[in-house]
């Protein structure tokens, strides 16, 4: 692998792990309002894999 | 609509009424604290009974009762509380009561909460093994939660196998 192309992947590293760290830093009210919206947008693409388990259903709660 | 708080006022009802000795969130519920967010469906409870999970064939049955009572329904191996399926486990193994006993109390929304602390559910996911849980070790190494050596010595003293880089 030459070296600008080393230098390119590793600051795409770099960019993924800085985003998972300001991912893991936002306020956890913040993070459950993720975790509910990724619980809507996901279910019914799993609905299209596989029969949803009777308690797989996202959380009608607010944060 | 009920909140997030409002089952885990539940939870701290639960061990007030003596139901259990004590209990802390784990799995992806527990890592929303210390790391990004995961997807989950069901929230994990560990629980250290009054009656060992070897005394009793049926060691649940005791908390499903006073779900009941309360007016939770029971769906599967999940009480119901306020939407939200919530499974309680049963202390099984010395790691698990480990990271009971030594959870961290957060305070979510003004409710006092018991979360699993970060280098106890990288070592349960360790433990546990899978390539889902193996990501949310990695997870919880990367967001810089995780005390190493803490996590280290919990290793040892539980016999788990695990290379930890230092980079991850």
């Amino acid at each position: 692998m030459s070296e600008s192309r080393r230098t390119n992947v590793d600051a795409l590293h770099n960019q993924k792990r800085e985003w998972h760290q300001a991912q893991a830093r936002l306020p956890l009210k913040e993070k459950v309002r993720i975790l509910l919206e990724l619980q809507a947008q996901d279910l019914p693409l799993i609905a299209r894999h596989r029969r949803l388990r009777s308690w797989e259903r996202p959380w009608p709660i607010s944060p | 609509m009920s909140s997030l708080g409002d089952v885990f006022r539940v939870l701290a009802r639960m061990r007030d009424a003596g139901i259990v000795l004590d209990y802390a969130i784990g799995g992806a519920t527990a890592v929303l604290f210390y790391a990004e967010p995961t997807r989950t469906y069901d929230l994990d409870v560990f629980a250290i009974l009054p009656t060992g999970p070897m005394e009793s064939l049926a060691p649940l049955t005791g908390v499903y009762e006073w779900a009941q009572r309360e007016g939770f329904a029971l769906e599967s191996e999940h009480v119901i509380v306020h939407g939200v399926p919530v499974q309680i486990l049963p202390a099984h193994s010395a790691l698990v009561t480990d990271a009971v006993r030594a959870a961290r109390v957060h305070d979510y929304e003004g409710v006092p909460v018991r979360v699993v602390g970060p280098e106890h559910l990288v070592a349960l996911a360790l433990q546990a093994g899978g390539a889902r849980r193996r990501e949310r070790a990695w997870q919880l190494l990367q967001s810089g939660a995780v005390d190493r050596i803490k996590l280290r010595v919990l290793l040892s003293a539980h016999s788990i196998d695990a290379e930890i880089p230092a980079d991850v």
